[in-house]
C-alpha cells in the first residue's frame, strides 16, 4: 500500500477516475461503451507515438522528430498505394520501414556526434519535414483507395447503438494494443529492456553502463529505430482516421506526445517510465479534451484546463518526491 | 602455487609529460584486505586503472596474476582474471531495483535476450547470502541509504567469481554503523579467500581492518607497512613527506557579548532543542556522525532550511532564517558539504564564481558591472588565499579539491560575513591543503569573525576549533572546550554519545 | 574522425538541396517582374494560387511568379519583400501574415517605385490596392444563410474556425452571429466558436463530442478547410448524414468525396487561384499606366467595385456535390 501510494501512476489514476466521475455526473452519456471505444479509436493516433517517447524518455534521451518520420512515412506510404495499388500490409511495410531508417539516422547522429538528443532532433525534425515539402509540394492526397478506407472500418466486435448504428473495438485500437503489448515484452522481460533503464538512469556519465558491459550504441540504435517505428505505425494509422494526407497535420503534436508521456511519470531526466503511465497519461488528456465538451466548457477555456491539469499531476508528483527525499533524523525524545 | 594473487614489478606509466607512476613494485596476497594510500596525485589511480586494464602500463613493466604473466590486458580481460572494482560513483542505476542491479552484469556477461524475474531474483538473493546481507530485493537503489547501495555495488561484483575487490574511497560517505557492516563483509570475503584493497586518503577507520598499507607519493612508491606500525601521524608523514601538527587554536575571548545566539532551535525529524552561543573570534566545531542533525542544524542556521520553533539572534538582532537573500545580507555566510553541487558553478571560471555573492558591490553606473574592479576584486582573493590557479579565467572543474575549497572560500569572505559556517571545510582534498585551509579559517576568526564547522572528523574539529558541540539524534550531547580534552577523549566522546 | 567528416558533408549537402531545387535560371530583363508573395508554402491553398500566378505570367506575357516562408512566418515574409526590393522587382503582391509588420517595407518599396497590390489584408497601409475576392460580410451572411437553408431554419448549431486568433475566419463568425440574430431568430447557437477548423483529426472528434453533449444539434458551419470534413466524417462514422447540416470553407476537391454522400451539405469558397492572377493583373495596369476604375473588367472574374484603394470582384463560389469535380482544384 505504501508502494503504491509512492507510484507517480497511482495519482494519475485517481485523477482520471476523478475526472471521470466528474464528467460522467455532468453528462451521463461520457460513461457508455460507445464513447469509451470511440476515445480509445480516436486516441490510438497519439497513444502510439507515445509508447514510442515513453522508450526515448527512459534512454535518457528526447526525441521530438517523431512527427516528421510519422508524417514522412505516411506521405511515401499514400503516395505509393494511390499512385500503384497494394494492400494494406504494403502500407504498413512501407511506412515502418521508412520510420526504421529515419530513426537509424537519428541514433547515428546522436552516437556518432554525442550531441544532445533533443538538439539532434530538432534538426531532423526540420530537415526530414523540409524534405518532404520540397519533394511533396505540399500537395494533399485526399482520394486514398476504397480498401484503404475499408480496413479503417474494420471492427473486432461489431455492437449497435439505441439508434441502430454499429460501433465497436476498431482495428485501429487493436494496432494500438499490439505496439503496447511489444513494448511491454521489450521493457520487462528482455536484457535490452533492462538496458534501457540502466542507461537511462546514469544521467550524462554512461560510464557506468559501459562499465556493466552495456553497448551504448546497440541500446541508442535500438530506441530511435523504435521510435521510427512506432511513428510508421502511427502515420498509417492517423491515414486510416483521417483518411486524408497532409503533410503539415501531424507535425506540431510532439508537445502533446510528450506531454501525456511526462504526466504519466516518465521522467526528461531518463530512467523513469512505465507503459502502464504512459497509457494513463494518454488518457487522461483524451478524456480531458473529451469532458470538456461533454461538460459544455467553453472552447476558450480548454488550453487553461488542460494546462491546469499538467502542472497540478506533475507538480503533486514531485511535492511527494521531494517528501521522501527530505532528509528525516530519528530525533530523540524530550 | 604462491600466496601471491597479484603481484607487478617495476610499473611505470608516463602520460605526456607526466611521470604518473615510476618503477612500483606491489602486491597483493590471496584474501588479504590492504589498503592503497596517498594523496591526490600520488598515482593511486593510476596504479588502479594498470590493474583493472583500463590503461596499459609502460614497457619494462610486469604484471603476475595467480602465477601468470600478463601482456596487454583489457578490463574485460582482468574481469575474468575476478578483479573487479567498485569506484567512488559506485556505478549503480538508482532507477532500478536491487535485484535488477545486482543481477544486471552477470545477465549480459551471459549474453541472454531474456531476463527471468525469478533467475534475477536467485542471483541477487545467491549474491547477498554469500557475505551474510540482506536487503529488500524490490527496493529502489536510489532510495537505499548510502551504505546499502555500497553493499548493492560488493553483492553486484561476487555474481562473478571474483578473487580481488577494489574499492575506491568506500568509507566517505557512510555512517560509523554502516563502516561497520561494510567491514564485517570485508572480513567475510577474507575467509572466502577473496582479497580486497581499499584506496583511501582518509586516515582512521581503514586501520581497523587493513593488514597491509600500501603508500605512494609522487608517482613513487613509498614502502608498504602492517598497518599495525602506523598510526595517523606516521601515515601522513609517509604521504606527505612531512610532518603535520595540530597546533590548539589559541582562542582568547574578546568580547563578552554574544555575536550569535541559539536559541531551543527545533524541526520536526530534524533537530530538537537546540541552543548554544558564538562569540566573535570563535571555532566552534559541530560534531557527530552521520545523520545526527549536525547538516540540517547548518542549513536552517542559513536560511535554507526554516525550523519549526525557537530563535537566532545576530547581535542580539533576531534573524528571519526565512531565505538565504536574508541570511547573507544580515551577515551569514555558508560553506556546504558537498561542494561541487551546492558552492560552485563547475564550467564557470575562478573569477565569477568568487564574484557571484559579491556582484552588487561590483556594479557600475546602470547596472552593468564594472570589469576594473571585477578583475581587482577577484586577483585580491585569489592572491590572498594563495589559489593555485592558471588564471582567473580558467574553469573551476579544472582545479584540485583543495584549490577549489579556496574558491568557495574565497567566495563567501568576500561578502564579509559576520558568521561563517563550513561543512566539512577539507573533506576529500590531502593533508597538506587541509592545513593550509585550517590556517585560512583561523586568521579570518582572529580577524572577529564567529566561524562555525561542521565535520564528523574528529581530529580536524579538535585541531582546528577552541570549543566543540557534540550531536546526536537531532540533539545537543555534549560540549567541550579543546583545551581541556585530547582528540582522543573527543572521539571517545563522540561514540559514547552516540552509541 | 573521417567518418564523421563524411556524415558532415552528406548532411550540408542534404540541407543544400531545396536551396538547389529552387535556385533556378534568372529570366529574361524585358518583360514586367511582378512576383508574389504568400503566407506559408506548400499547402494547397497557395498551391492553388500559384496556378493562377503562372496562368497571368503566360497569359499576361510577364514574368510573374510565387515565393513564400515555410512557415507562416511574417519575419521571413518582411525579409522575402526586402530581398526582392533589392533585386528590383517591378511589382511586389502579397498575402500578408501581419499587416503591421510589413509596413515599413512596403513604404521603403514604393519609395523605390515598386507597386505594392495585397490580398486578404483590406486595411493594409503602405499598398497601393489591395484586392478582395469576396466581400468579408457578404461571405460571412452567405454560410448562415446555406445553414439555415439545410437546418429549416431552426435547430441548434455550433461553430468551428481554424484558431481563435485567425482574423477572417472571425471576422466571418462575428459577421453571421450578427446577422443571424436578426434574421434567424429559432437558431441556436450551443457553444463558443470551437478552434479545430485546421485539423481533420480534431474536427471529426469535436463532432463527436458535440454530438453527445448537444443531442439535438442540427448543424455545423465550419472555417478553416478541414474543419467541415472532419465534421462530415463524424456524421458517417455515427449515421446521422441526414440529421445535420455541415457547411463551410472547403475545398471543392477534397470536399467532393463528402458533398457526394451527403456528409457534407454545402461549400463556399472563392478560388484562390484567381486571386493570384488578379494581384498580377493589378500590378501590371497600374506598371503601364492604367487607372483602376469602378466597372473594370477583370477578365474571367467580372467587373470591379472600387472602395478607397480597396479592389473588391465578387468571385464567390458555391461547392455542391454536383460540380465539385469542376473547379480543377
Amino acid at each position: 500500500m505504501r508502494r503504491l501510494m509512492q507510484r507517480h501512476e497511482t495519482y494519475v489514476f485517481l485523477a482520471v477516475v476523478a475526472l471521470t466521475i466528474v464528467v460522467t455526473a455532468l453528462n451521463p452519456n461520457f460513461l457508455t461503451m460507445e464513447n469509451f471505444l470511440d476515445i480509445l479509436k480516436s486516441c490510438s493516433f497519439l497513444g502510439i507515438m507515445a509508447i514510442g517517447v515513453l522508450v526515448v524518455l527512459i534512454s535518457g534521451g528526447v526525441d521530438i522528430s517523431f512527427t516528421a518520420v510519422a508524417t514522412v512515412g505516411q506521405y511515401v506510404m499514400a503516395v505509393v498505394i494511390t499512385r500503384y495499388t497494394g494492400n494494406i500490409a504494403l502500407a504498413f511495410t512501407i511506412a515502418i520501414a521508412i520510420g526504421l531508417v529515419l530513426g537509424l539516422i537519428n541514433a547515428a547522429l546522436i552516437y556518432f556526434f554525442n550531441i544532445p538528443t533533443i538538439i539532434v532532433s530538432i534538426g531532423t525534425l526540420n530537415v526530414f519535414y523540409g524534405l518532404l515539402i520540397v519533394f511533396s509540394g505540399g500537395k494533399w492526397i485526399y482520394t486514398l483507395p476504397d480498401w484503404f478506407h475499408k480496413f479503417a472500418e474494420t471492427r473486432v466486435f461489431t455492437l449497435f447503438n439505441s439508434n441502430g448504428i454499429p460501433y465497436g473495438l476498431s482495428i485501429v485500437t487493436l494496432i494500438w494494443i499490439f505496439v503496447i503489448v511489444l513494448a511491454a515484452l521489450i521493457l520487462r522481460y528482455t536484457v535490452l529492456g533492462r538496458s534501457l533503464y540502466a542507461v537511462g538512469g546514469c544521467g550524462f556519465d554512461k560510464g557506468p553502463a559501459e562499465r556493466a558491459g552495456i553497448n551504448i550504441f546497440r541500446v541508442q540504435v535500438f530506441v530511435y529505430t523504435f521510435m521510427g517505428f512506432t511513428a510508421g505505425v502511427a502515420g498509417v494509422v492517423q491515414a486510416l482516421l483521417v483518411q486524408t494526407v497532409a503533410p503539415n497535420s501531424i507535425v506540431g503534436k510532439e508537445l502533446n506526445v510528450i506531454a501525456a508521456v511526462v504526466l504519466g511519470g516518465a521522467s526528461l531526466a531518463g530512467g523513469a517510465g512505465t507503459i502502464v503511465g504512459t497509457l494513463l497519461g494518454v488518457f487522461l488528456l483524451a478524456i480531458l479534451s473529451n469532458g470538456l465538451t461533454l461538460m459544455r466548457v467553453p472552447s476558450y477555456w480548454y488550453d487553461v484546463v488542460i494546462g491546469m491539469v499538467i502542472l497540478t499531476s506533475v507538480s503533486a508528483s514531485a511535492l511527494q518526491q521531494r517528501r521522501e527525499q527530505q532528509r528525516a533524523i530519528a530525533v530523540e525524545e524530550a | 602455487m604462491s600466496n601471491l594473487f597479484l603481484s607487478m614489478q617495476n610499473v611505470s606509466k608516463r602520460y605526456t609529460g607526466v611521470q604518473a607512476l615510476d618503477q612500483v613494485d606491489f602486491e597483493i596476497r590471496r584474501g588479504e584486505v590492504h589498503c592503497l594510500a596517498g594523496e591526490n596525485g600520488s598515482g593511486k589511480s593510476t596504479l588502479i586503472k594498470i590493474i583493472s586494464g583500463v590503461v596499459q602500463p609502460d614497457d619494462g613493466s610486469r604484471i603476475v596474476v595467480e602465477d601468470r604473466e600478463i601482456t596487454h590486458q583489457t578490463s574485460i580481460e582482468s574481469m575474468r582474471l575476478g578483479i573487479e572494482v567498485i569506484y567512488q560513483d559506485l556505478s549503480l542505476f538508482p532507477n532500478m531495483t536491487v535485484s535488477q542491479n545486482i543481477a544486471l552484469n552477470e545477465i549480459i556477461e551471459n549474453k541472454s535476450r531474456l531476463v527471468v524475474k525469478k533467475h534475477e531474483a536467485e542471483i541477487a538473493q545467491a549474491a547477498m547470502d554469500r557475505v551474510g546481507v540482506d536487503l529488500p530485493l524490490k527496493e529502489l537503489v536510489g532510495d537505499l541509504s548510502m551504505g546499502d547501495q555500497q553493499l548493492v555495488a560488493i553483492c553486484r561484483a561476487l555474481t562473478s567469481d571474483v578473487r580481488l575487490l577494489i574499492m575506491d574511497e568506500p568509507t566517505t560517505a557512510l555512517t560509523r554503523k554502516e563502516i561497520q557492516g561494510l567491514f564485517r563483509v570485508v572480513a567475510e570475503l577474507k575467509s572466502q579467500g577473496i582479497a580486497s584493497m581499499f584506496i583511501s586518503h582518509k586516515l582512521g577507520e581503514i586501520f581497523e581492518i587493513a593488514e597491509r598499507v600500501t603508500v605512494l607519493r609522487d608517482g613513487k612508491k613509498v614502502g608498504t607497512y602492517p598497518s599495525s606500525d602506523l598510526d595517523d601521524a606516521k601515515l601522513s608523514y609517509l604521504m606527505t613527506g612531512q610532518t603535520v601538527e595540530y597546533t590548539p587554536y589559541d582562542y582568547e575571548r574578546i568580547e563578552q557579548q554574544p555575536l550569535l545566539e541559539v536559541r531551543n532551535l527545533s524541526k520536526k525529524n530534524n533537530f530538537a532543542d537546540v541552543s548554544f552561543t558564538l562569540a566573535p573570534g570563535e571555532i566552534l566545531g559541530i560534531t557527530g556522525l552521520l545523520g545526527s542533525g549536525r547538516t540540517e542544524l547548518a542549513l536552517s542556521l542559513f536560511g535554507m532550511n526554516r525550523p519549526d520553533s525557537g530563535a537566532v539572534y545576530l547581535n542580539g538582532d533576531r534573524l528571519p532564517l526565512a531565505s538565504v537573500g536574508k541570511s547573507v545580507r544580515a551577515g551569514i555566510g555558508y560553506v556546504p558539504e558537498n561542494r561541487l553541487v551546492q558552492g560552485l558553478v563547475m564550467p564557470q571560471s575562478v573569477g565569477r564564481n568568487i564574484a557571484v555573492t559579491t556582484i552588487r558591490k561590483l556594479l557600475a553606473k546602470l547596472g552593468f558591472i564594472d570589469k576594473d574592479l571585477y578583475h581587482e576584486n577577484v586577483a585580491e582573493w585569489i592572491d590572498r588565499l594563495s589559489v593555485m590557479v592558471p588564471s582567473a579565467q580558467s574553469p573551476v572543474q579544472t582545479l584540485s579539491g583543495g584549490n577549489q575549497q579556496r574558491v568557495v572560500l574565497a567566495k563567501w569572505m568576500a561578502t564579509a560575513p559576520k558568521v561563517l559556517i563550513l561543512d566539512g571545510p577539507t573533506v576529500g582534498i590531502d593533508v597538506a591543503a587541509k592545513s593550509a585551509i585550517h590556517t585560512i579559517i583561523r586568521d579570518l576568526a582572529k580577524s572577529g569573525v564567529g566561524v562555525i564547522i561542521i565535520s564528523d572528523e574528529v581530529a580536524e574539529v579538535h585541531g582546528t576549533c577552541n570549543r566543540a558541540l557534540v550531536m546526536n539524534r537531532g540533539r545537543i550531547k555534549a560540549e567541550f572546550a579543546m583545551a581541556s580534552v585530547s582528540a582522543h577523549e573527543l572521539q571517545d566522546a563522540v561514540q559514547q554519545v552516540s552509541a | 574522425m573521417k567518418k564523421g567528416i563524411v556524415v558532415w558533408a552528406a548532411l550540408a549537402l542534404l540541407m543544400l538541396t531545396p536551396a538547389l531545387l529552387f535556385a533556378k535560371a534568372e529570366a529574361e530583363d524585358d518583360v514586367y517582374e511582378i512576383a508574389t508573395v504568400v503566407k506559408i508554402t506548400g499547402i494547397p491553398w497557395f498551391n492553388r494560387m500559384e496556378v493562377g500566378v503562372n496562368r497571368a505570367a503566360e497569359e499576361l506575357g510577364v514574368n510573374s511568379y510565387q515565393i513564400g516562408p515555410a512557415d507562416a512566418d511574417p519575419a521571413q515574409q518582411v525579409r522575402m519583400v526586402e530581398d526582392l526590393i533589392s533585386k528590383g522587382v517591378d511589382a511586389i503582391c502579397v498575402t500578408p501574415n501581419d499587416a503591421t509588420a510589413l509596413e515599413p517595407v512596403f513604404n521603403r518599396a514604393r519609395e523605390q517605385g515598386i507597386i505594392i497590390i495585397t490580398h486578404e489584408s483590406p486595411d493594409q497601409r503602405g499598398k497601393d490596392y489591395d484586392i478582395e475576392l469576396i466581400d468579408n460580410e457578404n461571405f460571412g451572411r452567405h454560410h448562415w444563410d446555406m445553414l439555415a437553408e439545410q437546418m429549416g431554419g431552426s435547430g441548434q448549431y455550433a461553430i468551428f474556425v481554424g484558431s481563435l486568433t485567425v482574423p477572417l475566419h472571425n471576422l466571418w463568425a462575428d459577421v453571421g452571429l450578427e446577422y443571424a440574430a436578426t434574421q434567424y431568430p429559432d437558431m441556436e447557437l450551443v457553444t463558443t466558436r470551437i478552434p479545430c477548423g485546421e485539423d481533420q483529426e480534431l474536427s471529426k472528434q469535436r463532432t463527436l463530442e458535440l454530438l453527445q453533449a448537444y443531442p439535438d444539434l442540427k448543424g455545423i458551419v465550419g472555417f478553416g478547410s478541414l474543419g467541415p470534413p472532419g465534421a462530415a466524417q463524424a456524421l458517417r462514422e455515427k449515421g446521422l448524414i441526414d440529421e445535420v447540416a455541415v457547411v463551410g470553407t472547403v475545398l471543392p476537391a477534397h470536399a467532393a468525396q463528402y458533398l457526394k454522400d451527403g456528409s457534407m451539405d454545402h461549400g463556399i469558397l472563392w478560388d484562390p487561384g484567381d486571386a493570384g492572377y488578379a494581384m498580377t493583373w493589378v500590378a501590371l495596369q497600374l506598371l503601364e499606366g492604367k487607372e483602376i476604375v469602378n466597372g473594370m473588367n477583370v477578365p474571367g472574374l467580372g467587373t470591379v467595385v472600387l472602395d478607397g484603394d480597396v479592389i473588391k470582384v465578387d468571385a464567390m463560389i458555391d461547392i455542391t456535390g454536383a460540380n465539385a469535380d469542376d473547379f480543377g482544384f
